[in-house]
């Protein structure tokens, strides 16, 4: 994958993973899986960097985590929505419709509205 | 401990040497990707480290998106902490150094002394001896 891909893809995945927690909680695994099948193989993403964005929303209060047992001994680390992070996600639903509005008119993909 | 599983503490430790970053940062996420790991292998064949690197990430890999998402202030706080580290361990070598020849000095100094004042003692006796003798 080119450094830009990779660039432009690292810029969304928070947005991403806000959005998918939005609807439910997920631990680290599903998250991934979610960005493969809901893209059609687009969007991957190693599991290993997506804890780090995570840790960081989770630093930031955007997010919280608690355990569940799996298994016998097992915990898994699942991710929750806190209500400042869904400020945060609408905060940044807007300025990624903005940014898309604004890139598409300078590829003269989309006419500006009157 | 088998094959794969001594390949993976190695994979965890490269991922800790390579993740430059706040040491509290650091365990949080490496708990996470260790107990993602435990989870995938208890779960998935895994035959080769290969697998760990495709499904999580090389320990390089790791690092890169560390580095390009960090703040700035926090890489440059890790990185004079590691500094400060480093220059303390230098510091304590060389003051260790230093005590220990002093020592080995303050030791043979010591001894040169004693062998001296033998030698001394010694020849004393010769002169004396010499002397009594012509005496009688």
């Amino acid at each position: 994958m080119s450094q830009n891909q990779e660039n432009f893809k690292r810029g969304c995945t928070e947005l991403l993973a806000l959005h998918l927690l939005a609807k439910e909680d997920l631990y680290g695994y599903q998250i991934t899986q979610l960005f493969d099948e809901k893209s059609g193989g687009r969007f991957t993403m190693l599991e290993g960097t997506l804890y780090l964005i995570l840790y960081k929303l989770v630093d930031a209060g955007y997010l919280s985590t608690y355990s569940k047992l799996v298994g016998k001994r097992r915990t898994r680390k699942y991710y929750h929505l806190e209500e400042k992070g869904k400020e945060y996600l609408m905060q940044m639903l807007h300025e990624y419709d903005e940014i898309s509005k604004g890139i598409a008119l300078i590829l003269d993909r989309e006419e500006e509205e009157a | 401990m088998i094959a794969i599983e001594k390949d993976i503490e190695k994979y965890m430790s490269e991922v800790n040497s390579h993740l430059f970053c706040l040491q509290k940062n650091k365990k949080a996420v490496l708990e996470d990707i260790r107990e993602a790991i435990l989870e995938f292998t208890e779960n998935n064949e895994v035959e080769t480290i290969d697998v760990i690197y495709s499904r999580f990430g090389t320990p390089e890999e790791i690092a890169k998106a560390y580095i390009a998402d960090a703040e700035p202030q926090n890489i440059k706080k890790a990185f004079n902490i590691r500094k400060m580290l480093v220059a303390s361990v230098v510091i304590a070598l060389a003051i260790l150094a230093i005590t220990v020849i002093i020592t080995i000095i303050d030791n043979h100094s010591g001894k040169i002394i004693y062998y001296e004042s033998g030698v001394i003692e010694e020849v004393a006796q010769m002169i004396i001896s010499s002397n009594f003798i012509s005496s009688i």
